[in-house]
This record gives C-alpha cells, structure tokens and sequence, in this order.
C-alpha cells in the first residue's frame, strides 16, 4: 500500500529523523511503499505535494506540534501518531494507523 | 539528505571512543566525562564552556531516545574542530530528561564548531539520529570489541544511508 507520513517532534530535530527513519523502515518490512516528509527546524524536507497526499493509501500525522503547509491535507482523512511511539516501535504504529483507517 | 556535510566515520576517532563506560554513576558524570575525551583529544578548548552549550541544549528538551541510546550535542565557540565521542555502557547509565529519562548504553556527544551553518550541523544529527534507527547497526555497536569495529560499523552505515 502507498503511505505518506510526515513527522514533526517537539522533544528536538534528532527525534524527528529518528521516527522518519524508523516509518521507512518498517514500512518496508512490511512491503509498503512510504515518503516522509520531515518538518523540522530548517523548514520541510522531502516535502509532499498534494497529489502524493491525495493518491496514497494511508496518511500519517506522526507530530506533537503544530503541522506546516496543513492545507494539503484538506481533502484527505489524517491518522494521528506520537514521535515517541514511531520511534519505539513503528511497525505497531503503522499496524495501528491501518486499522484506524480502516484498511485491515 | 545533504550529502557533502560532515561524516561522523570522519571525526570519531580512538581517543573519543570508550566501549567499557566505568564508575560513572549519572548523566552528569556522563557528559563530563565524554567531554574530557573531547578535550583530551583536542576537539575543545575549554571543557567548562563546552559543557556549558551540552546544558543549554539540554534544557531546550531530551536527547534521550529509544532504545538506550543518548545524543547529547552542543555547538559551541569553545569547539575547535568537529568532534564525536561515543561510549558504551553494559548496564546503562540513568539519562535525566524533563519526560522521566531511561537507561542510555549508547551514548554520543556530539561537538560542533559554532561556524558551521544550521543545515551541516542538522544534517549530522539527523544522519547519527538515522543510523541508530537501524537494529543492525547498534548490534554491531554492542558487539565491537575494538574502536576500529566502531568506526566501520559507522562507515559502512553512513554509505548505506547515501546510497539511497
């Protein structure tokens, strides 16, 4: 399935690419196709476009602080996620956020 | 993610690595200790200041991650050249933040030249942050016997992470 996600940490920039990361990765493992995007102090990196955000399976809000550019995401139903959860463990956040998305 | 900026294979070196942590009883011994390393090596000039910006940055939230690693980090005027240490402890040491805190087995000190722009000094952070996701790499953290096993085990994940 297509996943786009975008992590946004309060707790600092380290803890924000820790839970990219760990998003690929598990994502991954479990044959899905994933881009994060990483909000962070510089601004927005691998940023998605509207079009990556309304053709994807799942979208994933993985921030405990205010999210950029949150008008993409207007059309589509956002699953919301802790920083601290994805980086502990990312596969039962993402299991989690099919769920709730209703796509298992 | 920037691909010219800084390699952490590049700056860790035998003297600011210590795979067998001892007789540190807090994150305070902790840090100070990693910066005596530092500082041993010639990466500081002044061990006082340098710990000063490892505070303040510190205070600002957690460098506390998952996993029983630490990444505590300072820029600083007192860093005269880019610097990692990296130890290692056993049974961990407790890692204070203002969410609880946790055991911190793996722990780098990062130590950045207050000259290097915003985007080097993040790019670094978050090419360290990356790499520690990665089980694979911080089994062979724990299995190093030797400095030179760190340094590859760093090697080899940073061309993973260019690759892609």
């Amino acid at each position: 399935m297509k996943i786009v996600a975008l992590t946004s940490c309060a707790g600092g920039i380290a803890h924000t690419y820790m839970a990219a990361e760990a998003l690929q990765k598990a994502a991954k493992a479990a044959g899905d196709e994933i881009k994060v995007e990483v909000q962070g102090s510089l601004g927005i990196e691998d940023e998605l476009t509207r079009k990556e955000i309304e053709s994807a399976d799942l979208v994933i809000w993985v921030a405990d602080i205010a999210v950029m550019k949150a008008e993409r995401f207007e059309n589509v139903k956002v699953i919301e996620a802790i920083p601290h959860d994805a980086i502990a463990d990312a596969s039962k956040v993402l299991e989690k956020a099919k769920r709730e998305a209703g796509l298992i | 993610m920037a691909k010219g900026s800084l390699r952490i294979a590049e700056v860790i070196q035998p003297e600011t690595v210590d795979l067998e942590l001892s007789g540190i009883q807090d994150k305070d011994e902790l840090i100070r200790y990693l910066i005596a390393l530092l500082y041993r090596a010639g990466k500081i000039r002044s061990e006082e200041e340098f710990l000063r910006a490892v505070q303040e940055r510190e205070a600002q939230g957690p460098t506390f991650m998952e996993n029983f690693i630490a990444i505590p980090h300072g820029k600083s005027e007192a860093v005269l050249q880019a610097g990692v240490a990296f130890g290692r402890s056993g049974e961990g040491i407790w890692y204070e933040t203002q969410h609880g805190g946790g055991r911190a087995k793996l722990i780098f000190l990062l130590a950045i030249p207050d000259q290097m722009s915003p985007d080097a000094y993040i790019a670094v952070l978050a090419r360290l942050a990356r790499l520690l996701v990665h089980e694979e790499f911080r089994t062979e953290l724990y299995a190093a016997a030797a400095y030179e096993d760190v340094l590859e085990a760093v090697r080899r994940g940073e061309a993973l992470l260019d690759e892609r």
